[in-house]
């Protein structure tokens, strides 16, 4: 168990709201502030970790239920995160706090998928990026 | 009569003796990658070096090294994202699952002297079942089944020793492996991430803050409908010793074929605690091994 920093939690907040509807200059503004990318990176490093987000973002995105059995989704993920690891130049790894977060929502997709789900995300991940106590 | 090719093989305790091996692992890889380079450059290829890093026998000789520092390899390895499969090849996805899967065992004597140091040597009269043989595995220690005198089914994950004095030097030992060419580009700056790697084994390797926390977890889940945790059984808790209450469940595999609405359901409750985790508890769970959740029929 892993506490994670309060400022940390508002980031992260702040990008899932991005996620919801942000626009990608919104988008790059919010994964800039937590450390996916600095502003050194190369712009097209930029864009490519980007991608991977709005890639991974694709089932919030829309209001019907999402089918993780049949999307295409993990291979999609698979394809930006392979091209970004085998990317040599790309040297840049976002702050280690961060890193358990991202495997820990990869755990839940491969889940997802494994139990071919069929999902709203939207109005949950709505409810907690909005209401700071979450619904109910 | 099958032998258990797991048994018997003590959980190496010393520094040296995991340093011994771990720079056995680097080092025979490093041949490895030479030997196989030079073979492919006789034979006219031009070889890149992630290739000959995971050849077949370069992988088993990698599973094999890292079992022994399986913590410290593990926490790598998700904190790296090596292990889920979705950023590394299929091979090396294998050897994180197998380091997962096939955790060493301690033997029973082992067992019992960790215990012995844990709990006092009459230890054995509190209980009125022991199983001494683990029914799962945890990244430093395993989990036995037991039940006390007064009839409280518990669950008991003891931790191996020697953890917590060897996790500095098995960190660096697997960077070293990390940092061998062709894993990761010239210039990534991997000290942050070691440093993290460290302070959470640390933190992991504190069954008594582990307790700590499942307690905090268990009074914020306290009005879930849906999700159970185990409850701590203190009087048995040591700073190596973990006691909790036993539950009968299911592994998550087994809903694979059930009907549509309860997968629906339980996928549902696992995003929300997720979510809620991060959003309402400021803390989580960091491992998302489908060993972790279990399905309570």
């Amino acid at each position: 168990m892993q506490p994670i920093a309060p400022d940390l939690v508002a980031d992260f907040r702040a990008l899932a709201r991005v996620a919801l509807d942000g626009g990608a200059d919104a988008t790059r503004e919010a994964m800039l502030r937590i450390g996916y990318f600095s502003p050194a990176t190369a712009p097209h490093h930029q864009r490519l970790i980007q991608s991977m987000f709005d890639v991974a973002m694709t089932p919030m995105r829309q209001d019907l239920p999402f089918d993780f059995g049949s999307s295409d989704l993990l291979e999609r993920l698979r394809d930006v995160c392979l091209a970004i690891g085998n990317d040599r130049e790309l040297t840049h790894l976002p702050p280690a706090a961060t890193l358990f977060l991202h495997r820990k929502i990869g755990g839940m997709y491969l889940m997802a998928a494994k139990l071919r789900r069929r999902v709203a995300l939207r109005p949950i991940v709505e409810a907690y990026s909005r209401d700071t106590l979450g619904p109910g | 009569m099958v032998m258990d090719p797991k048994q018997g093989a003590s959980v190496p305790t010393g520094r040296t003796s995991r340093l011994f091996h771990m720079g056995s692992v680097v080092a025979g890889i490093a041949g490895g990658v030479v030997a196989g380079g030079l073979q492919q450059l006789a034979t006219g290829q031009r070889p890149g070096l992630s290739d000959l890093l995971l050849t077949p026998s370069n992988a088993l000789r990698l599973t094999e090294g890292l079992s022994h520092m399986r913590g410290a390899a593990l926490k790598l390895g998700q904190m790296l994202s090596m292990d889920t499969g979705l950023v590394l090849s299929p091979q090396l996805t294998q050897i994180f699952a197998s380091l997962r899967d096939d955790a060493k065992q301690m033997p029973p004597k082992q067992l019992q002297g960790v215990l012995n140091a844990e709990w006092g040597a009459n230890w054995l009269k509190q209980f009125r079942r022991f199983d001494v043989q683990p029914f799962a595995g945890a990244s430093i220690g395993q989990v036995h089944r037991a039940v006390t005198l007064d009839g409280t089914d518990l669950a008991i994950k003891v931790q191996y020793p020697g953890v917590r004095a060897s996790i500095d030097s098995d960190v660096d030992n697997i960077a070293a492996l990390i940092r061998l060419p062709g894993f990761l580009p010239r210039g990534m700056d991997l000290s942050p991430l070691l440093t993290e790697a460290k302070r959470q084994l640390h933190a992991e390797a504190d069954y008594l803050a582990e307790a700590q926390h499942l307690a905090k977890f268990g009074l914020m889940l306290a009005g879930s409908d849906r999700l159970v945790l185990p409850e701590l059984h203190t009087a048995l808790c040591t700073p190596q010793v973990l006691a909790m209450s036993y539950i009968e469940s299911a592994p998550l595999d087994s809903l694979v074929d059930a009907p549509q609405a309860l997968r629906d359901r339980v996928a549902a409750a696992l995003i929300d605690l997720v979510l809620r985790e991060l959003f309402v508890f400021g803390a989580m769970q960091t491992d998302p091994n489908p060993a972790n959740y279990r399905y309570d029929p």
